[in-house]
């Protein structure tokens, strides 16, 4: 750009390259001495100069150029050849009458062509400062939106407490592995909260203390490996009384005086079933980071994990129950029917439920090559296939016969239970089950019952056996 | 790559081509053949980097980043990390590779910062020595080291120039991190014995007070700079401590 806008080098422009030119002029007069000023010639080069010049330079210099043309061919010239003389004069004015004219057009158009040119250059000038002044404007407006967009894109890829990462994290808590999702509450609080130590606590009947089911982050006070006191701890106080705590209540507070805070910071019930099951414990946290803002998200975040925690603790009951398959250490049948009962005491007056009953048509056959119990195991497979794969809470339980297994699945109605079995087949086709190396040909047959509204047990189960029996090859 | 509802419906009504690349999306919107999320959708990343599955080409664009800031690369670290101990192979290595690009990338401007003034690179090494050590969350020894190392760089910085209170921005953090509590301490109780009313250190020694869980000596401080020019977030804090409602004034 520099190099545009930097003047070229500049022709004519001084009273020496003038002097120069006409110079030049004077030197070829010189070759004929007896015709100072070329009077003979009806163009007389000394008009040379001012129309070399002309084109390329101001008119003030083009016309000094024509004035020291005249003066040096007309007088100085005449003067140093001793030639002027009335003869001379004479002489002089009939050239200029035969030749001036047509050179003042000359000259005059050339100074017009000058003017247009300069005027267009210019004008040429002038625009191309526009435009290098917009182009910096442009290329300051974008170096200003990348500096938005990066620091945009900076924030939103810092950002660890978004909704959307609240409910992959609460997603990832639709399991049935109680250790699992409690190392997965502990997650969540450590992202929200910016907690480095915390766990969570449970009551053991056995000990009547309370002991850690979940640990995050390096332990900020030692604890007495009995577990903590029901009645001597502040941890104690929450769980009896289902009061959260807050550091700062001791500081105006009377009520936790005498018990021992065990240096936690917070201490949070945490509820199943509307009852208070454990404590969650906030060990560490940056002095920032304890504030209102954390209060709240943990009471959030303990409000929301409340019913992922109270079917994975039911679900816990079943197993304990003992009436579970010695192979697979599924529920029995009877665990089903009893589950049944109980949420479509409970839960059926406000969502829906579904019983799908899945059959592998030629388990007798395929026991024969791999045996039972290794079939049978299959079923865990399959379990852990749809846990990864489906986003929804299901129970699995063995059905009446040996090659049947039944599911539980709560929210969903007829077109629902119709697209979710589709879908459990789709996932134990792709799945391609294998034993022994050997891809097992299973052939599965599904039989559902949905319901709304309280049913009984037996409608499910004869619904999902009615659509079974059809499927049956003859 | 997640699309924006605006986009996909745009591209689901009038725009019949899906940018490949930002330039290629610049230059449809300069077109007119594509709107103008289509640029915002490829030239930055819409989404957390811990929002799981994790984008791999995400991940991958912003390590190419070599400017990144310090929040960013603590997260992609620590993305990396959890790829790390996935049960796909390819993934594990994929973010062990990453993680060590990143680190790579600290050790190189540890070395070049070693051999400059250290009147003028003593801070940002100290700094860029911090930065590693947090890197390093999950590796004990190695943050310990980096610690140790940046705390050795700002004492030989004041040794040479003196001390500042700047410097209490990295002095404080690194000895918090460090769990040198009492270390931290008696440093800004001889900084305040040069300037007793200063808000910005009593704050630093909230911190370290709140760390040795001295709540009370957390709340006077607080009340000191609820008096004494404390910023509104620290009257909030204080407001917090009293056990006020939020929102009362």
């Amino acid at each position: 750009m520099s190099r545009i806008l930097s003047e070229p080098r500049k022709f004519f422009s001084g009273v020496p390259d003038i002097v120069l030119l006409v110079g030049l002029v004077m030197l070829l007069n010189a070759l004929w001495p007896s015709d100072p000023g070329f009077l003979f010639w009806y163009g007389t080069p000394y008009f040379v100069p001012a129309l070399v010049v002309t084109p390329f330079r101001r008119p003030f210099i083009a016309t000094l150029a024509l004035l020291t043309g005249i003066l040096a061919g007309f007088l100085i010239m005449p003067l140093v050849t001793n030639s002027l003389s009335l003869a001379y004069g004479r002489h002089l004015a009939d050239v200029f009458r035969v030749s001036g004219i047509p050179l003042a057009f000359l000259f005059v158009s050339e100074l017009f062509f000058h003017i247009q040119l300069k005027n267009q250059r210019s004008s040429l000038l002038g625009r191309l400062k526009r435009q290098v002044k917009q182009s910096s404007r442009l290329k300051r407006k974008a170096d200003s939106l990348e500096r938005v967009n990066r620091v945009l894109e900076e924030r939103l890829v810092a950002q660890t407490d978004s909704i959307t990462l609240l409910r992959g994290n609460l997603k990832k808590l639709a399991t049935f592995n109680l250790p699992q999702a409690l190392e997965g509450i502990l997650e969540m609080l450590a992202v929200f909260t910016e907690m480095s130590a915390g766990s969570i606590w449970t009551y053991q009947k056995e000990t009547g203390k309370l002991l850690p089911v979940a640990v995050r982050g390096e332990r900020v006070s030692a604890i007495p490996p009995e577990g903590l006191d029901m009645d001597q701890t502040i941890a104690g106080y929450v769980f009896r009384n289902g009061r959260p705590f807050s550091l700062r209540m001791l500081l105006h507070d009377q009520e936790f005086t005498g018990l021992a805070t065990m240096d936690f910071l917070m201490i949070y019930p945490l509820h199943a079933h509307g009852n208070v099951w454990g404590l969650i414990v906030i060990e560490r946290l940056p002095f920032e980071r304890y504030s209102y803002y954390t209060e709240s998200i943990l009471e959030i975040i303990i409000s929301l994990v409340e019913p992922y925690l109270s079917d994975i603790l039911e679900y816990e009951r079943l197993y304990q129950g003992q009436e579970v398959d010695q192979v697979t250490q599924l529920p029995l049948v009877t665990q089903l029917v009893k589950n049944l009962d109980s949420t479509a005491t409970k839960d059926l007056r406000t969502s829906s439920l579904a019983l799908i009953v899945l059959e592998i048509v030629n388990f007798e056959v395929l026991a024969q090559r791999w045996g039972r119990e290794k079939l049978k195991k299959l079923f865990l497979v399959m379990r852990e296939k749809w846990e990864d794969a489906l986003e929804m809470k299901v129970k699995v339980f063995h059905y009446k016969e040996e090659n049947q297994l039944a599911l539980l699945v709560p929210g969903l109605d007829q077109d629902g239970v119709s697209f979710f079995c589709l879908r459990l087949l789709t996932l134990i086709q792709e799945a391609e089950l294998s034993l022994e190396g050997e891809v097992v040909p299973l052939e599965v047959i599904v039989g559902f019952g949905s319901a709304t509204g309280p049913v009984s047990p037996e409608q499910l189960m004869r619904e999902a056996e009615n659509l079974l029996e059809f499927q049956r090859p003859v | 790559m997640s699309y924006s509802k605006e986009y996909l419906q745009l591209l689901d009504s009038r725009y019949l081509i899906m940018a490949r690349t930002q330039k290629a999306a610049l230059k449809g919107i300069e077109g007119g053949f594509l709107p103008e999320a289509a640029f915002i959708t490829k030239g930055i990343n819409v989404r957390s980097l811990f929002e799981e599955p994790y984008e791999l080409m995400e991940l991958d664009r912003l390590l190419a980043k070599p400017d990144m800031p310090f929040e960013v690369t603590l997260r992609l670290a620590q993305v990396c990390e959890r790829l790390t101990r996935n049960v796909d192979k390819e993934l594990a290595l994929f973010g062990a590779e990453s993680l060590n690009a990143l680190e790579v990338r600290y050790v190189q401007k540890i070395q070049k910062l070693k051999k400059g003034e250290p009147s003028t690179s003593a801070r940002p090494l100290a700094q860029a020595q911090l930065e590693l050590a947090l890197i390093y969350e999950t590796r004990p020894a190695l943050k310990r080291f980096y610690l140790a190392e940046a705390i050795g760089t700002l004492q030989n910085l004041w040794a040479l120039s003196g001390r500042q209170k700047q410097d209490l921005a990295l002095w404080v953090p690194l000895h918090l991190e460090a769990g040198l509590l009492q270390e931290a301490e008696s440093s800004l109780r001889e900084f305040l014995l040069e300037t007793p009313q200063d808000s910005e250190v009593y704050f630093w020694l909230a911190k370290v007070k709140f760390a040795q869980r001295d709540y009370l000596e957390v709340m006077t401080i607080l009340a000191f700079l609820q008096d004494h020019g404390g910023n509104a977030e620290l009257h909030k804090a204080y407001r917090f401590w009293l056990g006020e409602a939020p929102g009362v004034a």
